[in-house]
Parts: C-alpha cells; sequence; structure tokens
C-alpha cells in the first residue's frame, strides 16, 4: 500500500486522528458550493464534490471540485462515478485531476440513468468502481495510463472507494469491498448509517474479510424532517429510525423560526450522542457528514467524538 | 420518425389473386400492443414479393410488422434483387434475444462476441445487470437483493454470490474481473464463409427422427 501521502486528509488519517469529511453538491451554479465550503472551513478536513448525484446533470466535478480548492482553500475528495464515462474519459479526467492539483478521489459505480433527469441518456458503465479504482491506482503508483502507456508526470492523489453497510444481503457487497481494497483502495466512505446494529454487523464483516483499509463512516444529521424522510424513502440501504423521524417532524409544530432551530439541533445532538459513542468504539477512522447546508450542527457533533 | 406516422395506408390484398386492392388509414399511433411471435418469413420464401410486385410498386410507402433485421432483410431484397426503392417503416421495437415463454420473456445473452459466463458463475452481469457491472453488486441493491432499476428482478451479483456460495467458489469474488472487451461489439459484426444448411430439410429430418420415436 501507498506510503507517500499526497493530502491533508490522507495526511490525518495517517495520524490516527478522527477525520471528518462534509459534502458539497455543485448542482447549476457553484456560487452556492463554494459558499458552502467556506463555511465548512475549519470544521471539516475535505469535502466530497459530487459528480451528477441521483443522475441529476450537474455541473462537472472536476471543474466545480478545482474551483472550490482555488477560491476556499477546502481540500476536494473529487467523485468520479462510472455511469457517464467510459475509460477513456476516466482516465482523461484523473489526470487532468492530478495538473489540476486534486489530492483525492473517490469512485462511484453512480446511479442508474433512469433515476435522474436524463432517463434517455445511454448509460456508460464501461468500468466499475473497482476497475476504476484499480485503473487510478496503477495510474498514481505505476505511472501507466488505461492502455498501459507510461506517462511522465503520474497524478499524485489518493484514491478511495464507497461502502454500502446497510445493504441487504451485506455479503456480497463486503466481498466487493475486499476486492476494492485488494486493488489500492486507501480509504472507505460508507453510504449513511443511522443504526449501531448496522455498524456493529458491517465491521464484524470487514473484519472477518481482513479488510484493513480506513474507514469513514457516513452520517447524516437532518436539518429538516423531509430531508430525512427523503433519505428514508428514496435512498436504499438507509433506514431512518422512526423516533428519530417523529422527533423532527414534531419540530414542524414550532411557529418561531429561532427555537424550530434549536429543536431540530436538540433531536440531532440527542440523536447522535449515541451514535457517535458508539462509533468510538468500532474501528471508524472518522466521519463523512453528507448534512449539505447544515454546517452548524459540526461543532456539536465533534464535540461528542472529542 | 415513427411518432410522425400517425397514419398509414394499409394495402391489403382481397380474394384468390385478384388485383383488388382496399385502402384505409388507421391511427396508429392510438393502437400499441406487444406481441410475441416467431420469425414466419425465411428467406426462401421471399417469392412473395415477386408475386406482389404491383402492389408493392403501387404503395407510397412500406410499414414492415417484423424485427429491424426483417425490414432491413426485404428492403435490400426489394432494392437488390427487384430494383424497388420504398420508403420503409417499422411497426414493431424488436427486444433482441430472449428466453422463456410461453408468456413471460426474458433477455439473458446480448451476443456480445466475448463470453464472461465462464467468470460469472454462468449468469451474465452485462445482460442481468443494468448497469453491466463486471465487479457487482452497486451500492442501490434494495431490500431482499432486488434491483435499483427493476424491482421485479434480482439483482445479478446477489444471483452470483449465490451460486458460487452453492459450488464453494466465493473465493473467486476475491479476484477483480477485467473490463468487458467491447472491441468484439464494433459495428456491425458479421460473419462470412458460412456453409449453408437447408433449414426446410433439417426440419423435416427432425419431423421424421421425433415421429420414429413416437413422439
Amino acid at each position: 500500500m501507498a506510503e507517500e501521502v499526497y493530502s491533508d486528509f490522507m495526511k490525518e488519517i495517517k495520524e490516527g486522528r478522527f477525520v471528518w469529511t462534509g459534502e458539497l453538491e455543485p448542482a447549476k451554479d457553484i456560487g452556492e458550493a463554494i459558499e458552502a465550503a467556506s463555511e465548512l472551513k475549519g470544521l471539516v478536513t475535505a469535502c466530497n464534490v459530487t459528480d451528477n448525484p441521483q443522475s441529476f446533470t450537474a455541473i462537472n466535478s472536476l471543474a466545480a471540485s478545482y474551483k472550490i480548492q482555488e477560491e476556499t482553500g477546502m481540500e476536494c475528495i473529487y467523485q468520479l462515478r462510472c455511469s457517464d464515462r467510459n475509460r477513456m474519459a476516466l482516465c482523461s479526467d484523473v489526470m487532468g485531476a492530478g495538473i489540476l492539483g486534486l489530492k483525492n478521489i473517490l469512485t462511484l459505480t453512480g446511479d442508474y440513468v433512469s433515476l435522474g433527469d436524463a432517463p434517455m441518456a445511454k448509460p456508460v458503465f464501461d468500468l466499475d468502481s473497482t476497475t476504476l479504482t484499480r485503473m487510478i491506482y496503477t495510474l498514481v503508483h505505476e505511472g501507466k495510463d488505461v492502455a498501459g502507456t507510461e506517462i511522465p508526470n503520474p497524478p499524485k492523489l489518493h484514491v478511495g472507494a464507497a461502502a454500502g453497510p446497510g445493504m441487504d444481503p451485506l455479503e456480497p457487497e463486503l466481498y466487493k469491498l475486499k476486492r476494492k481494497a485488494i486493488v489500492g483502495a486507501e480509504f472507505f466512505q460508507t453510504q449513511v448509517v443511522y443504526l449501531s446494529e448496522t455498524i456493529d454487523r458491517f465491521f464484524k464483516g470487514v473484519k472477518d474479510l481482513n479488510i484493513e483499509t480506513p474507514i469513514l463512516v457516513g452520517i447524516f444529521p437532518a436539518k429538516t424532517y423531509g430531508a430525512a424522510k427523503f433519505f428514508d424513502e428514496n435512498v436504499t440501504g438507509v433506514d431512518v429510525p422512526p423516533d428519530f423521524l417523529k422527533n423532527l417532524e414534531a419540530t414542524k409544530q414550532i411557529k418561531d423560526k429561532e427555537k424550530r432551530k434549536e429543536e431540530v439541533d436538540r433531536v440531532n445532538i440527542e440523536y447522535f450522542t449515541g451514535f457517535l459513542e458508539h462509533l468510538k468504539g468500532t474501528p471508524a477512522v472518522g466521519c463523512h457528514i453528507m448534512a449539505v447546508g447544515y454546517p452548524r450542527i459540526i461543532p456539536e457533533l465533534k464535540k461528542i467524538i472529542e | 420518425m415513427r411518432n410522425d406516422l400517425s397514419y398509414w395506408q394499409s394495402s391489403r390484398r382481397r380474394g384468390d389473386g385478384g388485383e383488388t386492392y382496399e385502402r384505409g388509414e388507421r391511427d396508429y399511433s392510438q393502437n400499441r400492443a406487444t406481441f410475441h411471435i416467431p420469425c414466419l418469413l425465411s428467406s426462401s420464401e421471399f417469392d412473395v414479393f415477386e408475386r406482389e410486385q404491383k402492389a408493392i410498386e403501387d404503395c407510397d410507402a412500406m410499414l414492415m410488422m417484423s424485427c429491424g433485421d426483417g425490414l432491413q432483410a426485404v428492403r435490400g431484397y426489394l432494392e437488390d434483387e427487384m430494383g424497388i426503392v420504398k420508403p420503409m417503416y417499422p411497426s414493431n421495437d424488436a427486444l433482441g434475444f430472449s428466453s422463456g415463454g410461453p408468456s413471460d420473456f426474458i433477455e439473458e445473452c446480448q451476443g456480445c462476441g466475448d463470453c464472461e459466463l465462464g467468470r460469472t458463475a454462468g449468469v451474465c452481469p452485462l445482460v442481468r445487470c443494468p448497469k453491466g457491472l463486471m465487479n457487482g453488486p452497486c451500492g442501490g441493491v434494495r431490500k431482499d437483493g432486488k434491483c435499483e432499476v427493476n424491482e421485479e428482478q434480482e439483482c445479478a451479483w446477489v444471483t452470483i454470490y449465490n451460486r458460487l456460495e452453492k459450488f464453494g467458489k466465493l473465493d473467486e469474488l476475491l479476484e477483480t474481473r477485467e473490463p468487458h472487451d467491447w472491441s468484439k461489439q464494433a459495428r456491425p459484426r458479421s460473419l462470412s464463409g458460412v456453409e449453408a444448411l437447408d433449414l426446410m430439410e433439417e426440419l423435416r429430418g427432425t419431423k421424421k427422427a421425433l415421429e420414429s420415436l413416437g413422439v
């Protein structure tokens, strides 16, 4: 496994610190994402920049990652999915990421095109997340592109992949993680998890397959009841606990906006105190906070771990 | 183009070889149905076009109730053998290979030219998985192993996992399968130098063999 460290994100992992990452979704306008990145500065070590999330056409994540990193200094974890590009385009983009100074990439299979806003698009999926991870690892560490041709200045970045702790059945997913670890994934960020049982079942499987790659667990503190409900109904492998949903729903009755915000924060802190206390006892090396537009909750969450 | 063809003219032969044709208009766009029928037109029966030559020459366009292969075979025959060039429109959206039946059909093979089945427990992920993942499953598997795109369908990689487990070869899942070789699917794919079989003769032989067995 790679010894060289190119990014602050990987440096913190190697130092054994509990690492926090955030998420930015540049949709049709980069302005909001830049603003959000500025708000997250100092709260998280790095931010994922999504690539056509849920197969909705968005600003190119490579361009967005570069722009965000340049303008705010926030280190980016550039997300790259297999849905929209063939192996040549993926390789070109990763080489491009190298010259633009991006330091981390997260590989994803990507949602199927029919789920998004251009359902008649031709789906690509020439590589999958395993072979994309391997291609990036080979680029960085062997200096060879997708055609096996040597390149003079290989990109210097870290490649990671996604994991789904809540998947049912879990075993095929665990074997897939193992495969991604074997081909060079240097970190994993998981899909959102709410239940301690899900985390325990997942880490037991990870241990059984001797997967030693650092894992950041995805969490989603919900800024509104609607956001939590959307996750519960639309994201596969994620069950939002009914009590948490009920408590969030109850906040809708509070007329005063400030008081409502306080109560939403209280409900989140109450829930995540238990969850994060539990997480401390697992091999997780950090948390990936997927709550877009909810930075004010992060200092409170960090207190629980520290 | 097909969506623009709201009306079509039908040319229907009436009687026993007379030259009377009925022309009618029908709203095609309102009538859509799915049929599963075997191919009825073998190339040995192309003489039907010579018999119907006048009708073909008289019509403005032809609507082919066939797969795309059928339309193009007829187009080629009319142009090359009979010198007739007519606009042709398909009435069907052909789905390609399918297996199963008699009422439910599913695509199992896309004839990609580079068979992966030996590496995937006899289940083709290029066809069964909408994403065609060679190292699945993806993160979208639903509860109980159903597919993100089609919840009626089991995830191809869950099926593959279960099969490998049954014959004690889960270790195969630790190997990374190479990306599929799409160079074999550079189009149009073709075969040449194939020795022709007399299919009708072969069929008659099969029939005789079955009869001799008392089937």
